[in-house]
C-alpha cells in the first residue's frame, strides 16, 4: 500500500494508534517515506503528485498523509516536521533528509528528488 | 649705434637661464606596467659608423643617437610569448549554465545509460526480499543491508541526473521569476515534467528517452559553444608583432615613416647626410626646401600606390566611380526610402526594448534583441548611404584618400547588413515578426499609458509595414553583392584593413606572428635624420584583427657624436680694446651681426656615466672662428675676425677678435648670443617645455 493515512484523533487511544502507525511506516527497513502534513486547500494536488511519484517504485516508496500533526508525539514532531514545510522525506536510515514548501511539493522534479535523496541514505 | 652696457648683465642671466633650461634632460614619459613588461622583450643597440656599438637602455624613453648610426632591434620571442599569454582572456567568460554543462555532461551521459539496469536490480532485490518475508522467512540484517545498499547506489546515480536537471531548470526559471515565488516552481515543473512522464502521460521513474534527448541537446549547445570558443581563440588568440619607426624632422609638422628591415615594405626617403665637419654654410633654407620636397614626394608616392591598388579592380577609378554613383542612386531611391524612416525605426526599437525588458522567454528575448540589432544596423547603413551619396556628389578631386576611407567604412556597414540579412533569411523573417505581435499584445497591460500607446501603434501600423519593407529590402540587397565586393576591392584590401590603415597603420607595415619575429634594423644613416630631429620607434603586440594589445614607444633625439661643426649666426656685443680717438670713439658692447663656425666634441652620456661627461654634455662647449660686421669708425662696413668659445650648443659665445679695417685699436672682446636658438628655446619653455 503506497498511501498510509494518519487520521485525526480525539482520544488518547486514537492518538497512540496513529503514532504507532506513523512510526511503523518510518521504521520499515526497505522503504522510504514522504510525509504530507495538513488538510488545507491544495493538499489534494500535493498528494496526487507524491502518490504518482511513489507509484513508480511502490515496493520502496510510501506516502504518509498526516492530516493533523497534533496526533504525533512530541518526539515525532521534533524529528519529522519542519517549519513552513508541508512535505518531508524520511530515508532508509529513518532520518529526515529533505523537506518541501507547498509550491515545490506540487512539482514532480522536487518530489522525485526528495524520494531519491531518501533512497540514497543508509 | 645703440649702447647697451647696462643691459648686458641682464641679458647674460637670461641667456644662461634659457640655455640651462634648454639643456635639461627631457622628462621621461610615464611608463605603465605593460610598457615596462614589453620593454623587457626589446633590446636596442646602436652601431656607430666606426663599427663600435652599445646597447641603449630601453628603460629610458629618450636616448640620443647619432645621425650616422644604425639601430638594431632584437626581440626576445620567449618574453614576447609570455607577455602575449598574460594579455586579456581571448574567450568570453563561461556562464554558470555553460560551466555546469561542461563539468557535468560527460558523466551524466555515462550515468543515463546505467540507470535502467540499476533500477531493475533494485526491483529484483526488493522483490526477492519481500517474497522471503511473505514466505515467513526471517530476514537477516545482512540481507536487509544488501538491499538497502542496492537502493542507495541506484539512488545516488539517479540523484546526480536529477540534480543536474534541477539546476538547469532553476537557472532557466530564474531568468524570469523570483526564486521563492510560486511562478518559479510552476516554471520548473513545466520545464521538467516530461522527464518523469511517459508518452501517455503516466509517471515513470525517469523517461530515459526524453532525458537522453535533452542531454544530446545540451551536448550540442556545449559543442557549439566550444566551436565558437575555438574560432574565437583562432581569431583573437594569435598575437602578432608590429615594429614601426618615424622621423620627425626639426620644425616639421608631420613625421615620415622609416623603413625597419623585416617589418615593412617602406622605402626610406632620399637622405642628404652632411659630413660631420663641412667647413661651409649649410644653407638651412635650401635644406628645408629639400626636406619639404622629400615629404611631398613621399606623400605623392603613397597616394600613387593607393591609386595603383585601385587599378586591380578596373584600371580606371572613374569607371568605378560612375558605377558607384549609379548604384548608390538606385539603392537610395528604390530601397532606403522604402525601408524604415529614421523616426519610425526609433519608435520600433523603443517598443521592442520595452517588451524585451519585461519578456521572460530567453528565446523570444533573443529574437527581439536580434531584431533590435538588425534595425540599428539598417539605420546605420541608411545613414552611411546618405553620407556616401553626399561624398560622391561633392567629392573634391584632390581629396581621394578621404573619399576612399569613407567608402570603406560604408562597405563595412553594407557587409554587416548583408550578413544579417542572410541569417534573417534563413530563419524566416516573416515568422519572427509574426511572433512579435502576440508578445506585444500579451504585455500591453503591464505598461504605462505612453508605452501602451507606442506598442499599440507599432502593432497596428508599423509592424505589418516593416514586415513587408524588410522583405523587400532583403530582396533588393541581393543584386548589390557584386558592387559591394567591387567596392571592397578598390583599395586592394579588405574594408576594415584599409579603413584602419588610413586612420592609424601604414598598409606597408607588416604584422608578424610571434614565432617569426626577427631582428629589425633601422639604418639611421640611410634616412635624412640629422641633428635636432627625432626618431620614434614603436613596438606593438596586436591580435588577429590588428587591434593593439600592448605597445612600447621610444623617442631618440638625433645628434652628431664625436667631432662636428656647425655654422650659426650670432648677435655679438663688441667691446673695443683701447679708447680710440675723437673720430673713432670708444666702443662699449655695441651690437653687431656675426657668423660663427664652431667645432664641438659631443659624447654619449651613458645612464651610469660619470659626472664629468654629464657636465660636458650639459654645457656642450665649442670653439671656433667668427666673422663679424663691425662699425668702429662709422664706416659702412668693417670686417672683424675672431676666435671664440661657445656654451650650450652655441647659444652663448665669448671671444676675442681683430678688426681688419680699423686704423688703430683693432682688437676687440665680444659676447654673443644665438638669437634664433634663444627664441626657439623661449618658445619651448613658454609652450610647456616641448621641443
Amino acid at each position: 500500500m503506497t498511501l498510509i493515512v494518519i487520521p485525526r484523533a480525539d482520544t488518547q487511544e486514537d492518538r497512540a494508534e496513529a503514532q504507532g502507525k506513523f512510526q511503523a511506516a518510518v521504521d520499515d527497513l526497505v522503504t522510504v517515506v514522504l510525509v504530507v502534513y495538513g488538510d488545507a486547500q491544495g493538499t489534494d494536488e500535493i498528494l496526487e503528485v507524491c502518490l504518482a511519484r511513489a507509484s513508480v517504485r511502490p515496493q520502496v516508496r510510501r506516502v504518509v498523509w498526516v492530516k493533523d500533526a497534533a496526533v504525533l508525539s512530541t518526539k515525532q514532531r521534533t524529528d519529522y516536521m519542519q517549519r513552513n514545510r508541508v512535505v518531508v522525506a524520511i530515508g532508509l536510515n529513518d532520518k529526515m533528509v529533505d523537506s518541501l514548501t507547498r509550491a515545490k511539493a506540487k512539482v514532480r522534479l522536487y518530489v522525485e528528488e526528495a524520494f531519491t535523496k531518501a533512497e540514497g541514505t543508509q | 649705434m645703440i649702447n647697451l652696457p647696462r643691459a648686458i648683465p641682464i641679458l647674460l642671466v637670461v641667456v644662461v637661464v634659457v640655455g640651462a633650461c634648454a639643456s635639461l634632460p627631457d622628462r621621461q614619459p610615464a611608463q605603465t606596467t605593460d610598457e615596462e613588461t614589453l620593454s623587457l622583450a626589446v633590446t636596442i643597440s646602436e652601431e656607430m659608423e666606426s663599427g663600435r656599438s652599445w646597447t641603449l637602455p630601453t628603460g629610458r624613453h629618450r636616448q640620443p643617437i647619432d645621425y650616422m648610426s644604425t639601430l638594431r632591434i632584437e626581440l626576445d620571442k620567449e618574453i614576447l610569448r609570455k607577455i602575449a599569454s598574460t594579455e586579456e582572456d581571448v574567450l568570453p567568460p563561461l556562464s554558470g549554465e555553460d560551466a555546469l554543462r561542461l563539468e557535468r555532461l560527460p558523466r551524466l551521459i555515462e550515468l543515463v545509460q546505467g540507470v535502467i539496469a540499476a533500477s531493475d536490480a533494485v526491483l529484483d532485490d526488493v522483490e526477492r526480499l519481500l517474497t522471503s518475508e511473505a514466505a515467513g522467512l526471517d530476514l537477516t540484517t545482512t540481507a536487509v543491508r544488501e538491499v538497502q545498499q542496492t537502493i542507495h547506489d541506484e539512488a545516488k546515480t539517479r540523484g546526480e541526473i536529477i540534480t543536474f536537471l534541477r539546476q538547469w531548470a532553476e537557472a532557466q526559471a530564474a531568468l524570469s521569476h523570483h526564486k521563492d515565488s510560486e511562478e518559479f516552481a510552476f516554471e520548473v515543473d513545466r520545464l521538467t515534467r516530461a522527464f518523469f512522464l511517459d508518452d501517455r502521460g503516466r509517471d515513470v521513474l525517469l523517461n530515459i528517452e526524453v532525458v537522453g534527448a535533452f542531454l544530446c541537446e545540451q551536448l550540442e549547445i556545449t559543442l557549439e559553444r566550444t566551436r565558437q570558443d575555438v574560432s574565437a581563440a583562432d581569431l583573437q588568440g594569435s598575437v602578432y608583432l608590429r615594429l614601426r619607426a618615424w622621423l620627425k624632422a626639426r620644425g616639421a609638422e608631420s613625421a615620415l615613416p622609416l623603413h625597419v628591415t623585416n617589418y615593412d615594405n617602406i622605402e626610406n626617403p632620399a637622405a642628404f647626410k652632411p659630413p660631420r665637419i663641412q667647413y661651409r654654410m649649410s644653407e638651412p633654407d635650401r635644406q628645408r626646401l629639400r626636406q619639404g620636397f622629400e615629404l611631398a614626394r613621399a606623400s605623392a608616392g603613397f597616394i600613387t600606390e593607393v591609386r595603383n591598388k585601385g587599378d586591380e579592380l578596373s584600371g580606371s577609378f572613374s569607371r568605378v566611380e560612375s558605377i558607384l554613383r549609379e548604384q548608390i542612386d538606385i539603392l537610395w531611391s528604390e530601397t532606403w526610402k522604402l525601408v524604415i524612416g529614421q523616426a519610425e525605426s526609433i519608435k520600433l526599437i523603443r517598443a521592442l526594448q520595452i517588451v524585451e525588458d519585461a519578456e521572460s522567454s530567453p528565446e523570444k528575448k533573443a529574437a527581439i534583441t536580434g531584431l533590435v540589432t538588425l534595425i540599428t544596423k539598417i539605420n546605420a547603413f541608411g545613414s552611411g548611404l546618405q553620407a556616401l551619396k553626399s561624398a560622391v556628389d561633392e567629392r573634391p578631386s584632390t581629396d581621394l584618400l578621404f573619399y576612399l576611407e569613407m567608402i570603406q567604412d560604408r562597405v563595412q556597414d553594407v557587409q554587416e547588413v548583408l550578413l544579417l540579412s542572410l541569417e534573417i533569411d534563413m530563419n524566416s523573417l516573416r515568422v519572427d515578426i509574426g511572433l512579435l505581435r502576440p508578445i506585444f499584445e500579451a504585455h500591453r497591460d503591464t505598461f504605462d499609458e505612453n508605452s501602451q500607446r507606442l506598442i499599440d501603434e507599432v502593432v497596428a501600423n508599423l509592424l505589418p509595414k516593416i514586415e513587408d519593407q524588410l522583405l523587400a529590402f532583403l530582396n533588393t540587397l541581393g543584386p548589390f553583392e557584386p558592387l559591394i565586393k567591387a567596392l571592397a576591392t578598390i583599395g586592394g584590401f579588405r574594408a576594415p584593413t584599409l579603413a584602419t590603415a588610413l586612420k592609424d597603420v601604414d598598409p606597408r607595415v607588416k604584422t608578424v606572428p610571434l614565432d617569426r619575429v626577427k631582428r629589425g634594423t633601422l639604418a639611421v644613416h640611410e634616412t635624412p635624420a640629422d641633428s635636432g630631429d627625432e626618431i620614434e620607434l614603436r613596438v606593438e603586440l596586436v591580435d588577429g584583427e590588428g587591434q593593439r594589445l600592448d605597445e612600447e614607444r621610444w623617442f631618440f633625439p638625433v645628434g652628431r657624436f664625436g667631432v662636428g661643426d656647425q655654422i650659426t649666426s650670432h648677435l655679438i656685443f663688441v667691446d673695443r680694446v683701447g679708447t680710440g680717438g675723437q673720430q673713432d670713439p670708444d666702443i662699449e658692447f655695441d651690437p653687431a651681426p656675426s657668423v660663427s663656425w664652431t667645432l664641438h666634441y659631443r659624447i654619449r652620456v651613458e645612464p651610469e656615466g660619470d659626472f664629468g661627461s654629464r657636465l660636458w654634455t650639459f654645457f656642450d662647449p665649442g670653439i671656433g672662428f667668427s666673422l663679424a660686421a663691425l662699425d668702429f669708425e662709422d664706416q659702412n662696413f668693417q670686417l672683424g675676425l675672431g676666435v671664440h668659445a661657445t656654451l650650450f650648443n652655441d647659444l652663448l659665445q665669448v671671444g676675442y677678435g681683430y678688426n681688419l679695417n680699423a686704423d688703430r685699436d683693432r682688437d676687440y672682446f665680444f659676447l654673443g648670443i644665438d638669437i634664433l636658438q634663444s627664441l626657439d628655446n623661449m618658445g619651448g619653455i613658454v609652450g610647456g617645455g616641448a621641443k
